[in-house]
């Protein structure tokens, strides 16, 4: 695939580190020479220096035949025009990162698409949705949609409540699941396992349910869900800039009990008129007398999102050390997070560019024959493709198939029909499969399923 | 102060005054009663004046806030005197301070009487009783505005000036239009009433009537023992539901009846969910006492509740039952009602709902301050702020609301002989309720009461109808100095 990214900042260093790993050509825009000139050393990419938005960029001989064109500067504006431009030159798809500008309000002013913007990417509302889900669904690690929207995959952490623990996968398959449900991954603590039948679930292992997104309730049920819904939780926010803002919002509206801790006046006026319930108070956050003022003691969770990550370290430490279980402290630099997860008592960093990153990776992913999934943390991948009538191993069943070893076809979508398939499956034209692998099996197994059509067109 | 300008617009309102004095004149004329002298006697001279002070060559200046002021004051000071010309002349009410008080009592909405045998009035007379309510209730200046481009140059100064409220809404972008608007709801909502009163059973001047002063929250009636006169259920729950709707905010009633009839418009309004709460509990509180301290008939004893608490909410003052036979929690309950009034933009008099919901609001506020010493909280209304400024207008207010009131009880005590009185008729007056408590309860009328007396509570009608700032400034030596 072609991939233009305008924009070599954190986000595009990142997101160029993820790509150069896969097979895509890659052009790079930036109007800092310097930047340009460390990528090229590290990568092979092609590098242009220049704003995106000159007028020499919509003469570019190569823009026509871009796939994916990334606006990520540091500007919305700049994005947007850009975007505008290249898909009027040409550009096939466009994602377009936005900050400060509000496109996702309830009623649509204007449409994306005349703006020539596929997808928006706000880095903003991802961490505001991470935050949120992390506090209204605590143990929901990740969730993507496959097929289509015919599949939903949630990876839950299993808690003591869940009535699956201590259960082995075929016990559970033949009482509990009835062909509903298929547990594809299991992370235990670095180790990640493609289990077999007799797998137990164990506390504190992260499992990744594959399901049909209609039985979301029953699995809720099933891991002892229930109980959590109605309980209101104490939030502590400190920071009310853009991040404190919309997670108070988002979390106020959710019937929490939210109190945002902002050290500037004015900026404490401001977020007061946007926020109806929730409680501003206007001191330090690093306070110590203020937040025992305040009563820490019985928050649920101390979010800190200011702008400065050595506040948000600090904040979150005083915060652990007055008996808060959970807290979340927001970095900017990715390298940070693991350090943040593994050296020090805060539950869990939050980098608004290593989601951005991440989220645009999954773009790329989502927009081939073959779209593939990455975990976090691991090196299982989760491959998609739609068996056509040319795929070189239709009609034989699934047990004689030439596949590397640790590669299992996890979920058959037939017709729209949900199969779990067993080794006597065969598979039929318009199925699509999803496919749990190794990623150093990927090539291998996307071998088996080319067809052999294309494979004479691409030699 | 520019008295040329200020004196042309008179004229021009006074015209206005003029063709609607026209109407009772040609009724009068149908009908030939004796009150058509009078009436024709005071079409001429307003005519007359109008066209003399209209006369007066226009002003390069524009006006000042403080000249709006006092246009708007004087507006409805000179509309008093216009008004009563009818009754005087005709000697349908003899002394003059009666008639002006009966005059302004009219077009301020209040409804209060001096005229003891108000079915020994001709047709006529009871006909501009009526109008000058209907005329007063959406606003003399307002209609003025509405048809007389001319006086559209006071940017929002003479709109904001007569509009009730706390902040004037202006609902197009020209006020001319707003004006215009806000009349044609009013008058949709007038003639519907007609409809239906006339289809249960009214004759049709007494629709009319009734509809125009109770459209306006004013309260005049046709009948000696008001709507109880006409003993009929259909009416009062007729009545009830239109009292209840003038109390409401006009420019709710623009918005569902002009941007596609959607519900929403009302059921989103905070000041209207406040506004109703009021109600529902006045209703249910009021009636619980009432079944458990004196019995009586269950129907009967919820319509009137719900009549008396609509009516006296919306400062309208129709009466079907005699409030002060009832337990004197509910007499408390309706004293208070008397001093909130309906919402801000109705045509309600009082402290309008929407000061006092903020008010409750900014109180809770404070006292959230004091648990939490570095809270920052705005108070919001429709999810808008409230500017700290009209929060402190609003305290201000109703400060110098009390404060008229205490000045005017004090005031009218010269010539009162019992307390209730004095305080139930200041109350009834400066909230232009019409009956009040003691010897002006809803059984008796002002009759009794002294010139002085009469003249006090006048000024407070006046007072309540323009929120007393208006008036209150051409007390300040501020607003006479060139």
């Amino acid at each position: 695939m072609k991939i233009l990214i305008a924009g070599a900042g954190e986000v595009g260093f990142h997101l160029i580190e993820k790509l150069c790993k896969d097979d895509h050509e890659i052009f790079v825009v930036d109007t800092q020479r310097d930047v340009l000139d460390k990528l090229k050393e590290d990568y092979d990419i092609q590098i242009d220096h220049g704003s995106i938005i000159d007028s020499k960029f919509l003469h570019m001989s190569y823009l026509k035949e871009i796939d994916l064109f990334m606006a990520i500067t540091n500007s919305d504006e700049t994005n947007m025009i850009a975007c505008k431009t290249a898909s009027e030159a040409g550009a096939k798809k466009t994602i377009c990162r936005i900050r400060q500008i509000n496109l996702n309000s309830e009623k649509k002013q204007f449409s994306l698409k005349s703006l020539g913007i596929d997808w928006v990417i706000n880095p903003v509302s991802l961490v505001a949705d991470e935050l949120f889900k992390l506090v209204l669904t605590p143990n929901i690690v990740d969730s993507h949609e496959f097929a289509a929207g015919e599949v939903s995959m949630t990876a839950y952490r299993i808690t003591s409540y869940a009535k699956i623990l201590n259960c082995s996968i075929g016990q559970l398959e033949e009482e509990q699941f009835n062909g509903r449900f298929q547990i594809g991954i299991i992370q235990r603590k670095d180790l990640s396992i493609i289990p077999g039948k007799a797998e137990m679930i164990r506390q504190d292992d992260i499992v990744y349910f594959f399901y049909r997104p209609r039985d979301y309730q029953l699995l809720r049920k099933i891991l002892g869900y229930d109980h959590l819904q109605s309980k209101s939780r104490q939030i502590f926010i400190n920071g009310g800039g853009h991040m404190g803002l919309r997670v108070a919002l988002r979390l106020e509206k959710a019937n929490q009990n939210v109190k945002v801790i902002e050290k500037d006046l004015a900026r404490s006026y401001h977020i007061s008129e946007k926020l109806q319930k929730a409680l501003v108070l206007n001191f330090d956050g690093t306070d110590l007398k203020q937040l025992i003022a305040e009563g820490i003691e019985t928050a649920d969770y101390f979010i800190s999102v200011t702008d400065n990550e050595q506040v948000n370290l600090t904040a979150c430490l005083i915060a652990h050390q007055q008996g808060v279980e959970h807290t979340v402290c927001l970095v900017k630099q990715p390298e940070l997070i693991q350090i943040i997860d593994q050296n020090t008592p805060i539950s869990l960093g939050v980098s608004p560019r290593m989601l951005t990153a991440r989220h645009l990776v999954r773009f790329i992913q989502d927009s081939g024959t073959f779209n593939y999934f990455t975990l976090l943390n691991s090196h299982i991948e989760i491959l998609e493709t739609r068996v056509t009538e040319t795929t070189a191993c239709l009609g034989q069943p699934l047990c004689v198939m030439d596949l590397p070893e640790n590669v299992r076809i996890a979920i058959i979508v037939r017709e729209g029909r949900f199969l779990i398939p067993d080794g006597e499956a065969e598979l039929l034209p318009n199925d699509i499969i999803l496919m749990i692998l190794h990623r150093l099996d990927r090539q291998k197994a996307m071998g088996v399923f080319k067809q052999p059509a294309s494979e004479e067109a691409i030699s | 102060m520019q008295y040329a300008s200020i004196l042309k617009m008179l004229g021009l309102i006074t015209g206005v005054l003029a063709i609607f004095l026209l109407i009772p004149t040609v009724y009068a004329f149908v009908l030939g009663t004796s009150d058509f002298n009078g009436f024709l006697y005071s079409f001429i001279i307003a005519a007359v004046t109008g066209a003399l002070l209209a006369m007066i060559p226009k002003s390069k200046h524009s006006l000042k806030y403080r000249d709006s002021y006092a246009l708007v004051s004087f507006g409805w000071l000179s509309a008093g005197l216009f008004g009563c010309l009818p009754y005087f002349i005709s000697n349908a009410i003899p002394s003059f301070t009666d008639a002006y008080f009966e005059s302004i009592s009219g077009f301020t909405t209040t409804g209060a009487s001096i005229v003891s045998n108000i079915e020994g009035l001709h047709p006529a007379t009871l006909l501009w009783r009526s109008l000058t309510q209907w005329l007063g209730g959406m606003g003399i200046i307002v209609f003025a505005l509405a048809i007389i481009p001319y006086l559209n140059i006071g940017g929002m100064g003479i709109f904001q000036a007569e509009v009730p409220g706390p902040t004037a809404e202006k609902l197009t972008p020209r006020i001319q239009d707003t004006a215009k608007v806000l009349w044609m709801v009013y008058l949709i909502f007038t003639i519907a009433l007609i409809l239906l009163l006339w289809a249960g059973g009214m004759t049709f001047f007494d629709a009319v009537c009734h509809s125009f002063t109770t459209m306006s929250t004013g309260g005049f009636s046709t009948k000696n023992n008001s709507v109880a006169g006409f003993n009929s259920p259909y009416i009062e729950w007729v009545l009830v539901i239109f009292m209840v709707i003038a109390g409401i905010n006009f420019a709710l009633h623009y918005r569902f009846l002009f941007k596609g009839l959607k519900f929403k418009t009302y059921t989103q309004d905070s000041e209207l969910g406040f506004y109703f709460l009021i109600i529902i509990f006045c209703v249910v509180s009021v009636s619980t006492t009432i079944f458990i301290q004196q019995g009586g008939d269950f129907f009967k004893t919820i319509r009137d509740v719900c009549f008396t608490v609509a009516s006296i909410l919306t400062t309208t003052g129709f009466g079907t039952a005699d409030y002060e036979l009832w337990p004197i929690y509910g007499q408390f309950i309706l004293m208070f009602i008397m001093l909130m009034g309906g919402c801000a933009g109705s045509t309600a008099g009082g402290i309008k709902s929407v000061r006092l919901m903020l008010v409750l609001k900014y109180m809770y506020t404070e006292i959230l301050k004091l648990l939490h010493p570095n809270l920052i909280r705005t108070v919001k209304m429709r999810h808008a702020v409230v500017d700290r400024y009209v929060l402190a207008n609003i305290l201000g207010f109703i400060f110098i609301y009390t404060g008229v009131m205490a000045v005017s009880i004090l005031l009218v005590s010269f010539e009162v002989k019992d307390m209730v009185t004095a305080i139930g008729s200041v109350i009834a007056s400066l909230s232009n309720i019409g009956p009040g408590f003691g010897t002006v309860g809803p059984t008796e009328n002002y009759a009794h009461l002294g010139n002085f007396t009469k003249w006090i509570l006048s000024l407070d009608m006046v007072m309540g109808r323009l929120e007393i700032l208006t008036i209150l400034i051409l007390f300040l030596p501020g607003t006479w100095r060139k």
